[in-house]
């Protein structure tokens, strides 16, 4: 549950803060820890010091922090660079808070020739009355706040005065958006923007109660919560009044990025004892978020303690929570209206896009609007949807942004969130809305045909270096294509089904987790999607080589063995072992010596007794790579910052024609203190005698036995597999300890007959 | 699902004593049919010739996870790894009905598994947790791995411990987190999610009779005197080591390897460790140790009065 969380108890690493920022937060304080910032300052390396100048800029505190620097005695030896800021934004800010006095007087004036009171809100209140000096509390706008009715009127009277209400900031009282906005806006002539609000924090259908702007006793004469007009005829709230709505904006409403700024706002409240107003508490815990009240009360129990909200003092967890602030509501926000408030995240984070200026292209819009959309059934109908949202949270990553929402995606969601409303089922609603199948068309660009088994692939929006190329002019057996998961038909659960894998008869669901799920269904198609955009193609593409592709030879009644098959002269021979029995090595060491490679992991036979050609790459090790003497600095990872490599094109000595298997070997690693493989004979090729044992071993040697079964083949395995071991030489191979011994080992052997000739003479023996 | 146990330890800390016990008493008591007590022996034996910890115990065995996970384990980084092993599913397909015993030497939770078990516990009936002084596992460590002393107590200290943690190197198991001595010690027996039996290695070796009715009356084994006695005395340390001495046979055995059952005893640590290497132990778990009856002064020890 949201409500829940305990933000003391539950903050993430992920949220730590970086140098810069930690100096920048220093530099807002006093006393020691300004003085240490300050002088940690010329010692900057350049990129930091860029990094501080535009999160200085970015919080609006350049001016705050030449203040301080100023008063402390340390702005004339600042270096060049972040001196000239300084100096400059603090020239520029002072100028820009007389403007914004005129703007603010004219504005006042004006609505009180109409007869209709207003209040200056935040920044202004700050600037003027909280500040040491007004021009230190930069402010976008101005903030006003009127009774609800005066609204419309006094939209039309500031506009018949010059105020503009134009362009895509403004919000008029008549705007379809009305309905869930606070506050609507116009241009002062002067160039200011003005906001005129209806009410403080309340919207409609919001959990945030409170709001003391709506009490009938705010607008009367003795009003309990407004201090009386200053000599300018301007009218604040009273201080205790102020303080809780600057606790509301910035723990729980702050948009965009308050949160160095509003911190020091606290500081400054705080300095002026205005935290510690009687009501104050009790006026937080009426808003009924207790994890609020729990925030207030840490932040004021930090400010006694130590008399200075420092980054020392107030708890780490703070620092973080208002770092974050675009995340704050959600955290505080109990699972009942989690998914309505996420709604209200995607219509805010569309605001703050129009705000931006930066609108995205067309094209940009449709894709976001695709994945987004995709996204958003999903989550609406999922039961843990809340869990994950928070989980989320937590981390500081929300879906959300992950995704870039476009204000299109937010009207389609918005009519999603009525239909639903409506009573529309969710389903029906996440059909409407149903993704497009087909990849996106700069996806579908890459189409790239294969050769691998025998097989003729096409693969569409996903390179797979691995599989060797072909020609497209043989229709395409096999389709490889990205697919929306939620789009695949339901899966009755099957037996064989664990957490990560789903099979049915001819079709298998396998999950990667953090990377995506893969879908393979009537071994001739492959659907895949990517978990989010981080996964690379080669994180895809290993995982559908390693799984993907053996289900679907495993689907079309192959054989599939896990090993590596190797050929010599027109001769074939597979080797067979579990993950970490030294295939890969082995296969390595017998290409030096003469050996050419059919097939890595996956080893696909035919009824006739053909090893096909299939992935021609192997997987080594980073200590195998080097000991075969290989530069595994120039080698590419098979996943990135993985110590395990690919060999494959040049690398590898490749037979790309189907090849009789002449034998077949079990491989073991040879142990320090193994005792000697069989009956005191200690050589390292043993063959197997018994039927019963041959069948065991090749049944678990088979790929992915679990695959077999849950896709309803063991039948079709099973005949297969007594077809082969009727025919063919099986024999225990005992690899020697170390890379070296088995290359030495290896230089005197002939497995293509080594099998065959032990089981002739194990026959005759017997 | 089927019900299963976990034998859970720091390496080196009696956890194949527990496995090699209750194998014996399922055969006594007629549990398990010849062959399956034939099938656990030969695991068990397998298990302690391929020197233990490299491979093939269950719960950190690559082969249970790739066919859990329908993929090829090494493909994933540890990190990766520890956040779905918990989700793994003991199937009853892969092993016998007698090893449902799960050994397991991972740390309940790593950093990796953000916070949830490392180990599946969906279906678990409880986690029989064996310790041993830190003193005397440094000293058997050093000769199982052929470590010096030093490198041990510093290996027992190391909050970031692990086995098979190269990640240049390809084994049939995964990393196996375990953090120091006492942070592994904790994570088991300070865990919530299923039940823990604490056994001390100490007190198998000196009151064996009434320790082994413990783990079977833990494990809802069969605990009547005549087969506790029966078991207890053909799974006592001298009978096990003059077994391991009779079928092995090794014939080239490194110099400085020792066998699986070496000594058995306990109060080694306190003669070879070096006062510094003893202060530097008893300092940094003097809690865990004193928690579990363990005294920094070491006299032989004394068992612990249950």
């Amino acid at each position: 549950m949201i409500g829940a969380v305990d933000p003391a108890g539950d903050w993430p690493q992920t949220t730590a803060i970086d140098r810069p920022t930690r100096l920048l937060l220093a530099l807002t304080q006093a006393g020691e820890e300004l003085e240490e910032a300050a002088a940690a300052l010329p010692t900057l390396p350049p990129a930091e010091a860029q990094q501080l100048i535009n999160l200085l800029q970015r919080q609006r505190l350049a001016p705050w922090v030449a203040y301080q620097l100023e008063q402390a005695g340390m702005l004339a030896a600042l270096p060049g660079g972040l001196g000239a800021v300084l100096v400059g934004a603090a020239a520029r800010a002072k100028q820009q808070a007389a403007r914004k006095r005129l703007a603010l007087l004219h504005t006042v004036g004006c609505l009180r020739s109409g007869g209709i009171p207003a209040v200056a809100l935040k920044g202004a209140q700050l600037a003027w009355q909280i500040y040491p000096q007004p021009w230190l509390r930069p402010m976008r706008d101005l903030d006003l706040l009127l009774p609800e009715e005066q609204i419309g009127p006094a939209f039309g009277l500031l506009e018949k005065e010059g105020f503009r209400a134009e362009g895509n900031l403004v919000r008029r009282p008549e705007d379809p958006m009305k309905w869930r906005v606070n506050d609507f806006s116009l241009w002062h002539p002067g160039g200011d923007f003005i906001e005129l609000h209806r009410s403080l924090w309340f919207r409609p259908g919001d959990d945030l109660q409170g709001d003391f702007s709506l009490d009938p006793q705010f607008w009367v004469r003795q009003s309990p919560y407004r201090l009386p007009a200053d000599a300018d005829g301007v009218t604040y709230l009273k201080p205790d009044y102020l303080s809780l709505h600057c606790l509301v904006h910035h723990l729980l409403r702050a948009n965009l990025t308050m949160g160095p700024q509003g911190l020091v706002d606290l500081q400054l409240l705080a300095a002026g004892g205005h935290l510690e107003q009687p009501g104050l508490a009790e006026a937080v815990a009426a808003l009924g978020f207790p994890a609020l009240l729990a925030t207030v009360r840490t932040i004021l129990e930090g400010w006694r303690q130590t008399r200075w909200l420092s980054a020392a003092s107030v708890p780490s967890w703070v620092l973080p929570l208002m770092m974050t602030s675009e995340q704050n509501r959600l955290l505080y926000l109990d699972d009942r209206s989690i998914r309505r408030h996420a709604w209200q995240w995607l219509a805010l984070q569309s605001r703050a896009g129009r705000w931006s200026g930066s609108a995205p292209s067309r094209r940009q819009r449709l894709a976001n609007l695709a994945r987004g959309l995709a996204l958003l059934p999903r989550m609406a109908s999922k039961p843990g949807v809340v869990e994950q949202v928070r989980r989320r949270l937590v981390k500081g990553v929300t879906i959300f942004t992950e995704h870039q929402l476009s204000p299109a995606l937010v009207l389609a969601t918005h009519q999603l969130q009525k239909r639903s409303r409506a009573g529309v089922s969710r389903s029906e609603a996440a059909g409407l809305h149903r993704p497009p199948q087909r990849p996106h068309p700069s996806m579908a660009a890459s189409t790239t045909c294969h050769q691998a088994f025998g097989l003729s692939w096409v693969s569409l929006g996903l390179e797979i270096q691995e599989l060797p190329l072909a020609s497209a002019d043989r229709p395409a057996q096999v389709r490889i294509e990205q697919e929306a998961s939620q789009c695949w038909p339901e899966l009755a659960a099957g037996p064989h089904d664990t957490a990560f894998l789903q099979m049915g008869s001819g079709d298998l669901r396998l999950t990667v987790h953090g990377i995506g799920r893969f879908r393979i269904s009537g071994g001739r198609h492959i659907g895949w999607e990517r978990q989010h955009g981080k996964v690379s193609d080669q994180d895809l593409s290993t995982f559908l080589l390693g799984s993907a592709v053996g289900a679907l030879l495993i689907q079309r009644g192959m054989l599939v063995l896990h090993g590596n098959a190797l050929e010599k002269q027109g001769r074939a021979i597979v080797c067979l072992g579990h993950s970490g029995d030294g295939k890969s090595t082995l296969a390595y060491a017998l290409m030096q010596q003469g050996w050419r490679l059919l097939a890595d992991d996956l080893v696909a036979i035919t009824p006739d007794g053909l090893v096909l050609p299939g992935i021609p790459r192997i997987k080594l090790w980073h200590d195998a790579a080097e000991a075969f003497g290989l530069d595994s600095t120039a080698l590419p990872p098979i996943r990135q910052g993985m110590h395990k490599y690919l060999l494959m094109g040049e690398e590898i000595r490749r037979a790309d024609q189907p090849t009789p298997l002449a034998a077949l070997y079990r491989i073991r690693q040879q142990r320090p203190n193994d005792p000697p493989a069989c009956d005191g004979d200690d050589a390292p090729i043993q063959p197997m005698r018994s039927q019963q044992a041959i069948t065991l071993m090749l049944r678990n040697q088979a790929f992915r036995p679990r695959f077999v079964r849950g896709l309803g083949q063991e039948g079709a395995n099973f005949m297969a597999l007594a077809r082969l071991q009727r025919s063919l030489p099986v024999a225990v191979l005992t690899l020697p300890h170390g890379i070296a011994a088995m290359g030495e080992w290896l230089d005197g052997q002939e497995l293509a007959t080594a099998a065959a000739t032990s089981t002739a003479a194990a026959v005759g023996v017997g | 699902m089927e019900p299963y146990y976990y034998l859970a330890s720091y390496p080196k800390s009696g956890n194949t004593w527990c496995r090699v016990f209750i194998t014996e008493l399922r055969r006594l008591a007629g549990l398990d049919s010849a062959e399956a007590t034939a099938a656990a022996q030969a695991e068990e034996r397998g298990l302690r010739l391929n020197r233990d910890l490299a491979t093939g115990s269950i719960v950190s065995s690559r082969h249970w996870l790739d066919d859990q996970l329908g993929i090829d384990s090494a493909d994933l980084r540890p990190e990766e790894l520890d956040k779905v092993r918990g989700q793994v599913g003991h199937q009853r397909a892969l092993y016998s009905e007698s090893l449902r015993y799960h050994k397991v030497h991972d740390a309940f939770t790593s950093p990796d598994s953000g916070g949830r078990p490392v180990v599946p516990t969906e279906g678990c009936r409880g986690a029989v947790v064996v310790i041993r002084d830190p003193a005397d596992v440094a000293v058997s460590l050093s000769h199982f791995f052929s470590w010096d002393l030093e490198r041990c107590v510093a290996f027992l200290l190391n909050e970031e411990a692990a086995l098979c943690r190269s990640r240049k190197r390809g084994g049939q198991q995964v990393r196996q987190f375990m953090g120091s001595w006492a942070s592994h010690v904790s994570s088991w027996v300070d865990q919530r999610e299923i039940p823990a039996l604490v056994l001390r290695y100490e007190d198998l070796l000196m009151v064996p009779e009434r320790e082994f009715q413990r783990l079977a009356a833990f494990l809802e084994l069969p605990a009547d005197s005549g087969l506790m006695a029966a078991a207890t005395a053909n799974t006592r340390f001298d009978k096990l080591r003059a077994k391991e001495d009779e079928e092995g046979g090794f014939q080239e055995r490194p110099p400085g390897c020792e066998r699986f059952f070496r000594s058995g005893r306990s109060g080694e640590g306190r003669q070879q460790l070096s006062a510094e290497q003893l202060a530097r132990l008893d300092t940094a778990f003097a809690s865990t140790l004193a928690a579990h009856g363990y005294t920094t002064h070491r006299s032989p020890s004394t068992p612990l009065s249950r």
